[in-house]
């Protein structure tokens, strides 16, 4: 009994011995390499973050990161779908890419992306790789193909001083809108955030919620999204425009918002509206809100395609970017304030100050106050969602 | 077709063989049958087609009537103003961010408009949205008319306007009759294939429209791009379809052009009455409007956030310190473009001066042929160019492509002076011992050098404005302030105020320099001061 357990207390301190060592022998090859990072570049202060962190990568491990900012992470899809089209595996033009659960299920669907690699990243001891939005990503599988970066979670914002009592339910939302014309709205699908506000709609309308987790069929589709088709026919009339015409996306919703004319904003990050108090966008008395039946809520992740031109580099700079120092960083609403995925209870106590020291600012909720998230449907239901939306709603106002 | 023109030829061939090839399903092993199906499940797609017929020739309308005035006043009074190169170097898309940033319902003209009106200034009006496309027709209009009066004053100056203004008090026609009745329908005669171009660009422009809509249903251009960059092959496929028959239907509005243009050869000159009133006050408003769009993007650039019912915006000098991340953005544009002018200017002036040692005194439609193609299929075209070199995308290949969209532009300013030298003093250049390269460089260049400055600063204004080549051709790694731009529309007003701003200022001052630097270049030799120095004989 002795010997087998210590050889098994051997064996696993061969293992941590191998993996360091693996690691040493990745951060030697990263050494000098550029990692070209697509990531949407629409927010300073994002842009502000990876620069700040591309030359702390560069400093301490050699690594010179690029970040290649794209408005549409699409075109970056498609040349990577290009290289393997035509056979190319290798040097490829990207290296990193920050994506959402719908491209995600298209790469991985179209073997885009290369090897596993999270748990191959001493900062991914931290993270809890079981924790359900970790494990799946709209529904699908991450298998390690993407690394867990932030937490997305759907917030309402309004401003106290014009509106003390905010609609905490779709329905709720529809009675407001039916005695306020003209001061709500959401972004146009396809627009992601204006898909997300669909699929909030159709959790909170459905009568088959467990049917959303599969894989989507046409029948099913039918019986499960009539309800939420019957909801936003009747609240449309009372939306900003006579719902004839909506926001291309959050942040000109923000706008409208942040003008005076629009009564609630929406955004996918809890922090947002702190964010934007802090920097002056938004005035003192604006707030974040939920929906007392729960708000979607979801992981964002980073990629490594299939044929990257630099993976040791790209590996170094996600661990980098998962590192409690980063993730404290990113999560300061002066800074991003992207909410971290790692499990603090894991860190040392002196990492975990990090993150007891951030200030999260006057509109951020508690995680009391934003309660258990709601999953995503499954990503299947998305194009289907959008497209059924884009043909009843798209061109009719003509 | 001189070699050089042939290659030129070849160049354009290929984005219509890789379209032709996309469409087909060589790659994606899908029938094209398949493509056209998809193509026409595209919902609203009737409505994009017509919504994007109306704003390019709403716009071509519009700027048509706007240059035919312009050059009435420029030709009789001979002067050559300033302000007409600045909007020329305007890029399209600050302009259409500046206009947005100043008509939208939160806009800066709209709050500071509405209290006067006394309109209420919780009315939600034109953008974000626009349904007619009034935004893009106007941001459209501003900057075309800038382009077709320029090409106009160019077409004019050949002209023998002294004996058309002789025959037309002979005969008793004022001299607004004699510019409408005998001068401008010899200038729109040479002036189609511009009007074609400015037609092609209003109906295929992505930039623009991207900015200001219309978006629901996005213009045709806007529609089919996204087709094109969709990861989805089917999507792509029938994307490549559309632009296929785009470009014929193109081909086909050419050939009406070319018929309307034979059938002009009338003696009935109609005028509309109330026409010059009209054209007055659309030169009048777009002044207004691009007054109000500069001043909108400067307000923006400082703006932390501005309720409607407020009359003044919180604003933060603070904000201005986002410049410093602008400024490797700069850095880029600033080297592209200037490398771009330069290699622009070199080979047109190399190109121009071989074609008059061959007795060409016309510009080749070849040159034309590029700016009637639309920007994407020509993008695509020229990376796969790029692959078949053996290249990948960068800095250099988008310098190339930016060259190559730069060189018609500047092929097209030079062109008519260049080749409308004085025989004489070819004859006596030639007959002294001086070389073919001692002429150029001694006589020809400097006689031009105000026009060549001008048409350097244009090619460096062109590069700053184009967003889908520096995209393609840079595989999405070269930053400019015009990516940046695009980057943030929509999703940070103050960076993109600021990026628009900065874009906008950029090819001003490139005109301005390229102005003194010719001034200051000859103030040593005596025949060129004054009037000695002509740009165009």
């Amino acid at each position: 009994m002795l010997i087998r357990l210590v050889t098994l207390v051997g064996l696993l301190f061969g293992v941590q011995d191998l993996q360091a060592s693996e690691w040493g022998e990745t951060e030697r090859r990263a050494r000098g390499q550029t990692v070209y990072f697509y990531a949407w570049g629409g927010s300073p202060s994002i842009n502000q973050y990876i620069k700040r962190w591309g030359a702390i990568v560069k400093e301490r491990s050699g690594v010179t990161v690029k970040h290649v900012k794209v408005d549409d992470i699409s075109l970056a899809i498609q040349g990577i779908q290009t290289a393997k089209r035509i056979g190319k595996s290798d040097q490829g033009s990207v290296d990193v890419l920050w994506i959402n659960g719908e491209n995600f299920a298209r790469m991985k669907r179209d073997g885009l992306l290369g090897e596993s690699f999270v748990s191959a990243l001493p900062s991914a001891k931290n993270i809890n790789l079981d924790d359900p939005t970790i494990v799946a990503d709209f529904s699908v599988t991450t298998d390690g193909l993407e690394a867990p970066w932030g937490r997305a979670r759907l917030v309402f914002i309004h401003d106290q001083e014009r509106m003390s009592n905010p609609p905490r339910s779709m329905q709720a939302m529809y009675e407001y809108a039916k005695e306020h014309p003209g001061r709500l709205t959401y972004p146009e699908p396809p627009n992601f955030h204006g898909t997300t506000f669909l699929k909030q709609a159709l959790l909170e309308t459905t009568q088959h919620i467990d049917w959303l987790s599969e894989p989507h069929s046409g029948d099913r589709f039918d019986t499960a999204t009539k309800p939420l088709w019957e909801f936003l026919d009747s609240l449309h009339p009372h939306l900003w425009r006579t719902g004839q015409e909506f926001p291309d996306s959050a942040e000109v919703m923000m706008d409208l918002f942040s003008d005076g004319l629009l009564d609630i904003a929406l955004s996918f990050n809890p922090n947002d509206a702190s964010q934007r108090i802090i920097d002056g966008r938004f005035a003192s008395s604006v707030r974040s809100y939920v929906h007392d039946g729960g708000t979607i809520g979801n992981t964002h992740f980073l990629a490594i395609p299939f044929n990257t031109s630099a993976r040791a580099g790209a590996l170094v700079w996600i661990n980098l970017l998962l590192s409690a120092e980063a993730q404290a960083d990113k999560a300061s609403p002066s800074v991003w304030g992207d909410p971290t995925v790692i499990d603090v209870t894991r860190l040392s106590e002196e990492d975990r100050g990090l993150f007891d020291s951030v200030d999260l600012g006057p509109a951020t909720l508690t995680s009391d106050a934003l309660g258990t998230p709601l999953p995503e449907p499954h990503a299947s239901w998305v194009e289907p969602l959008e497209v059924a939306w884009k043909a009843r709603y798209f061109g009719q106002t003509r | 077709m001189t070699p050089i023109e042939r290659l030129f030829a070849l160049i354009l061939f290929l984005p219509i063989a890789g379209l032709i090839d996309d469409a087909y399903g060589r790659y994606s092993g899908i029938n094209w049958i398949d493509g056209v199906d998809r193509l026409m499940t595209e919902p609203a797609l009737l409505e994009s087609i017509l919504l994007s017929v109306w704003v390019a020739l709403s716009s071509l309308l519009i700027s048509l009537l706007v240059a035919r005035a312009v050059t009435q006043k420029v030709t009789n009074t001979h002067d050559s103003p300033l302000w007409r190169s600045l909007l020329l170097a305007m890029p399209h898309s600050a302009l259409a961010l500046g206009l947005l940033l100043a008509l939208s319902a939160g806009g800066v003209g709209w709050r500071w408009l509405a209290p006067i009106l006394d309109l209420p200034v919780h009315a939600q009006y034109l953008f974000p949205r626009d349904k007619w496309g009034l935004g893009a027709i106007l941001s459209l209009g501003i900057k075309e008319s800038a382009f077709l009066t320029a090409t106009a004053v160019i077409i004019a100056k050949r002209l023998p306007l002294q004996s058309y203004r002789v025959i037309a008090a002979q005969a008793g026609l004022t001299t607004s009759e004699c510019h409408y009745q005998l001068i401008w329908p010899q200038i729109l005669r040479s002036l189609w294939p511009a009007v074609f171009v400015v037609f092609v660009f209003s109906l295929t422009n992505l930039e623009v429209s991207l900015i200001l809509g219309p978006d629901q249903p996005q213009l045709i251009g806007v529609r089919l791009f996204q087709l094109l960059i969709d990861p989805d092959p089917l999507n792509r496929q029938a994307g490549s379809i559309g632009l296929i028959i785009l470009l014929l239907v193109l081909g086909l509005i050419w050939l009406v052009f070319q018929i309307l243009n034979r059938s002009r050869v009338s003696n009935k000159r109609r005028c509309l009455p109330g026409i010059n009133f009209v054209a007055r006050l659309f030169t009048i408003s777009f002044s207004g409007l691009i007054c109000m769009a500069v001043v909108s993007l400067l307000i923006w650039s400082v703006t932390l956030r501005w309720d409607v019912l407020e009359p003044l915006p919180v604003v933060s000098v603070q904000a201005l310190t986002s410049v410093f991340s602008l400024l490797p953005p700069l850095v880029t544009s600033l080297v592209i473009g200037f490398s771009t002018s330069v290699i622009a200017v070199f080979i047109a002036v190399g190109i121009l001066e071989y074609s008059v040692s061959r007795g060409h005194n016309r510009l080749h439609w070849i040159w034309w042929a590029y700016l009637w193609m639309p920007a994407l299929p020509l993008a695509s075209g020229l990376l796969a160019w790029v692959y078949f070199l053996g290249g990948s995308p960068g800095v250099w290949p988008v310098i190339l492509g930016h060259t190559l969209i730069a060189l018609p532009y500047v092929m097209i300013i030079v062109s008519e002076p260049w080749f409308d030298r004085d025989v004489r003093h070819e004859m006596i250049l030639k007959q002294s011992s001086m070389s073919v390269c001692l002429r150029l460089f001694r006589v020809w260049v400097p006689r031009h050098s105000r026009l060549l400055f001008l048409a350097g600063a244009l090619a460096f204004a062109v590069s700053c404005a184009l967003y889908t080549q520096t995209m393609l051709l840079g595989g999405g790694r070269v930053e400019t302030l015009m990516t940046e731009l695009i980057v943030t529309v929509g999703s940070d007003r103050r960076s993109s105020a600021l990026a628009g701003f900065i874009n906008l200022v950029l090819p001003f001052t490139a005109f301005t320099l390229a102005l003194l630097i010719n001034q200051s270049l000859w103030k040593h030799r005596a025949g060129m001061q004054g009037e000695g120095y002509a740009d165009s004989r």
